[in-house]
């Protein structure tokens, strides 16, 4: 097998015997979704119109505080440094943590859009196409949230400088993600999936890059 | 089997070692001795390749560390200060994660047979999260048990052990140089092993080496 494998095989590993980080992921989401059900009132109307873009931001704030229990523990128990000795290349420990990450997430919201439209009074039919925008969205946000969980490292886990460095980077997925018109299920959204999708190919090395360096900065 | 030519290294705007050279042969046991913070751990990463000296070069095998970088893991076990155990993963499936990533097939049998030696077995579903310090020294330092490698590197081995698990750390260092092995280990303490050569790290520039020291077998 070759390396990127087993690495792949071990953040699996681990995520399947320890549902903290979905956990942590999916009661943060559901209580932000609560939060702001419960503030804005009864009125279906409302919460159907503002639900999608929360659904983006409540998604946001998520990744960005559980992207640490990914990094973090690796980092405090020295794996990090010792998967390194073993040979593994930066890039690689940086590729394995998102793809556990992107499963996670996937999973999680799986289960979670579909339970959270219900509050908002979302059509049934319209889901499907929540979902595939999340879908083409959320791997250029789990990579952007890794690097903020790699930063914090960096900055002896000052979260503030963390946001402020890493957050201007999710502005603009978070803009055509949102635009789009989930009731639409013809092809008007496809310019926007397109430039979501070419926003992952400019973040994929850009974000490999960072991160390899951010990892071999924590050995010094 | 180790050679240490002339390293000069710098941490946080401070240089900790100024021309240091280090050679470890083969049926030999280096220890360096001592107080935290004069550079101890910072020389065992760098040999083992995490950190980069200022200057001066890393021989095993005869073969300059560069060039040996993604054989590392077959040349030598680097067992640093930190545990690097997952502590949401039991006992069993934090040494299976760490054959995995060291491409190491073991029957379930000699895993339980190894597991034993530091009285490990009957604990070994046990979540690390639950061990006590020296219970997760001992974990770490099984992983030798596992190592086809000839020579071990390893920072405080000893930090945390209970008495009864230092006598079989000793057995296990003495059988290894016996078959040909050679060990460099650091310690703020002089744990009295028996040693062919006590290197005394102070703050920088005074390193005092004694040559041919050895010791007699445990008043531990």
């Amino acid at each position: 097998m070759n390396d990127l494998g087993i690495l792949v095989r071990r953040e699996f590993k681990i995520l399947l015997v320890s549902i903290k980080q979905v956990l942590a992921y999916s009661s943060f989401f559901l209580l932000a979704f609560l939060l702001f059900a419960f503030s804005v009132g009864p009125n279906l109307k409302i919460l159907s119109s503002i639900y999608f873009p929360i659904l983006f931001m409540i998604i946001l704030f998520s990744l960005i505080l559980t992207s640490d229990n990914f990094i973090d523990e690796d980092f405090k128990n020295g794996s990090l440094k010792e998967l390194q000795f073993l040979g593994f290349s930066a890039e690689q420990i940086f590729i394995a943590k998102s793809l556990s990450m992107l499963v996670s997430i996937v999973l999680s919201n799986f289960f979670l859009i579909p339970l959270t439209s219900l509050f908002f009074g979302i059509n049934f039919s319209i889901i499907l196409n929540i979902f595939l925008i999340f879908l083409i969205s959320s791997p250029t946000l789990v990579l952007l949230s890794l690097i903020s969980a790699l930063f914090s490292l960096q900055i002896k886990r000052n979260k503030f400088i963390q946001f402020i460095i890493v957050t201007p980077f999710f502005i603009p997925i978070i803009i055509f993600a949102s635009s789009m018109n989930i009731s639409d299920t013809e092809n008007s959204n496809y310019v926007n999936f397109l430039i979501l999708f070419g926003f992952f190919l400019i973040t994929l090395p850009l974000s490999i890059i960072i991160g390899k360096l951010l990892i071999k900065e924590t050995n010094q | 089997m180790l050679e240490v030519k002339s390293i000069y290294l710098n941490r946080n705007k401070k240089q900790i070692l100024s021309n240091f050279s280090l050679t470890l042969k083969k049926k030999n046991m280096i220890l360096l001795l001592g107080d935290n913070g004069v550079g101890k751990s910072s020389l065992l990463d760098t040999i083992a390749g995490l950190i980069k000296p200022q200057s001066g070069e890393i021989f095993i095998e005869g073969k300059p560390l560069k060039e040996i970088e993604s054989k590392k893991k077959k040349l030598f076990t680097y067992i640093p200060h930190e545990n690097c155990l997952r502590d949401n993963l039991s006992i069993e499936e934090n040494i299976r994660i760490w054959l995995l990533l060291n491409s190491i097939s073991i029957n379930d049998k000699d895993i339980f047979k190894k597991l034993n030696i530091f009285n490990l077995f009957d604990i070994k579903d046990q979540l690390v999260n639950n061990l006590s310090h020296g219970q997760k020294k001992k974990v770490t330092l099984t992983k030798l048990l596992f190592s086809n490698t000839k020579l071990w590197i390893m920072d405080e081995p000893l930090n945390g052990l209970d008495q009864k698990s230092v006598k079989v750390f000793k057995v296990i260092c003495e059988k290894h140089t016996k078959a040909g092995g050679a060990i460099l280990f650091s310690s703020h303490i002089d744990p009295k092993l028996k040693i062919t050569k006590k290197i005394t790290l102070n703050k920088i520039n005074n390193i005092k080496i004694t040559n041919k020291f050895f010791n007699k077998w445990g008043n531990l």
